[in-house]
């Protein structure tokens, strides 16, 4: 392999591996925050929490481009905005008077259905719109198949092999 | 007689077990290797890989226990099944990629093959087969528990009986079959579902004179039932989020589907339509 190719990679190897440290170690504080305020009873903390965590698990998925551009702009407004509804629900959420019904529910449980549920589905369209360029570009899938080599699909598998013997 | 067990209910009910039972046949016949077996050939389609995922994911679980979980506990319950539409995405991005690749370039036939590819040696793959058979027991056992519960109100039989039926249809369209037949019941499963769930929510909130109507009477004889937590109170609701949206990401029965899609770029489709097909199937909570 030609030097300059080789020295490349191992740069972009240790920068991939920096940045995806440093996402597994936010992960890591904040899933011990979770545990800690969950332990100590703090619920409206322990919910709050929860969401960077939700998110830190899809900014793993898509690697170090989650700790720049255009999907980290994307995963921090959608932390920011889970954290919004979340607080909204947090401070309407009344049992006592006349209920202010939304569509069959109290507004707090509005935010909960109409507001978080659906907010889910923004990861999966982020997904669907950065496949090509973060979760899979062709070019690092070539990649990967000629360092590891694509399986010859007619192979037979070890365990057909085994049973044959 | 029982209001479940009236002729149309059983023909309904006998002629599933029929079509889970020609479904297995059909699979035997395309089975010839063990890849066939786990992996049905990796063979499938995006959409059929959504269909069967979201289905296994509610699962009997969600369906049978689902409404009486809403019944009984109210909005808490919504929490466990919301965690789906964040869960699948994530699990698309976090983990079916990386099976997907694996299964491209060695031989990857379950999970803990893929953990022996990635980590080495027996101890990774022992633990992983370890955590998946302590992990399935008990959701296995809530499956099957709801085929029983089912055919128990339907053929009036004893539950003994009802268990044996459900495990007897299970086990031949599994072990005949291999994972092509659990991937197509889960798909004929999956349609069924979502007929029915969009039934029921119409057929539920029309009959209770609508959303507002149903929402007023849960009011006055519990506010705390229709509040966000529900019943159980914030800190069960909160747990039973994070625990369905965390553990959602690692359900062995839903990743190890996207393992079986014919071609990597399928992933983009996929992964991003589970959640959304799953939401589908949460219809029938609402009115629970």
């Amino acid at each position: 392999m030609d030097d300059r190719l080789r020295l490349r990679r191992q740069y972009d190897y240790r920068s991939v591996q920096h940045d995806n440290n440093k996402l597994v170690l936010a992960l890591a504080a904040n899933s011990t925050l979770v545990v800690v305020l969950g332990l100590l009873g703090l619920w409206q903390w322990f919910g709050l929490a929860l969401w960077p965590l939700i998110f830190l698990c899809a900014a793993v998925g898509h690697g170090p481009n989650a700790s720049r551009g255009p999907i980290r702009t994307a995963l921090c407004v959608m932390v920011g905005v889970n954290l919004l509804i979340f607080a909204a629900m947090l401070f309407t959420d009344r049992t006592d008077g006349d209920p202010v019904l939304i569509l069959g529910t109290p507004v707090s449980t509005a935010f909960l259905i109409y507001g978080i549920w659906p907010m889910g589905n923004l990861i999966g369209v982020l997904y669907f719109v950065m496949f090509e360029r973060s979760v899979l570009p062709p070019v690092k899938l070539e990649r990967f198949l000629a360092d590891f080599g694509r399986r010859d699909p007619l192979e037979p598998n070890r365990a057909d092999s085994d049973r044959a013997d | 007689m029982p209001t479940a067990a009236a002729p149309l209910i059983i023909y309904c009910v006998v002629g599933y077990l029929i079509v889970c039972f020609g479904i297995g046949a059909w699979a035997m016949r395309r089975t010839r290797s063990s890849e066939d077996f786990f992996l049905a050939g990796k063979s499938l389609g995006p959409m059929v890989v959504v269909l069967a995922t979201m289905s296994s994911i509610m699962s009997g679980f969600g369906f049978v226990g689902g409404p009486g979980l809403v019944f009984e506990s109210g909005a808490s319950s919504f929490w466990m099944t919301f965690a789906a539409t964040f869960s699948s995405p994530i699990a698309a991005t976090m983990v079916a990629k990386r099976l997907r690749l694996m299964a491209e370039t060695r031989e990857i036939l379950t999970l803990p093959d893929a953990v022996a590819a990635r980590y080495g040696g027996r101890w990774p793959r022992f633990a992983m087969a370890l955590a998946i058979l302590l992990g399935v027991l008990g959701y296995l056992g809530t499956q099957v528990m709801a085929v029983g519960v089912v055919l128990v109100a339907v053929l009036n039989v004893s539950l003994p009986v009802a268990l044996l039926i459900g495990l007897g249809v299970l086990a031949f369209y599994s072990v005949a079959g291999g994972i092509l037949a659990g991937v197509y019941t889960d798909l004929f499963q999956g349609l069924l579902m979502i007929g029915a769930s969009l039934a029921v929510f119409w057929y539920a909130i029309s009959a209770a004179g609508g959303v507002n109507e149903i929402g007023t009477t849960l009011w006055e004889l519990d506010p705390t039932f229709l509040g966000p937590w529900g019943a159980r109170g914030p800190m069960a609701a909160l747990s039973w989020w994070i625990l369905f949206v965390i553990g959602g990401v690692g359900q062995p029965h839903a990743i190890t589907k996207f393992m079986m899609l014919k071609r990597i770029g399928d992933l983009r489709l996929a992964g991003s339509l589970t959640g959304p097909s799953y939401a589908m199937l949460t219809l029938l909570w609402l009115p629970g």
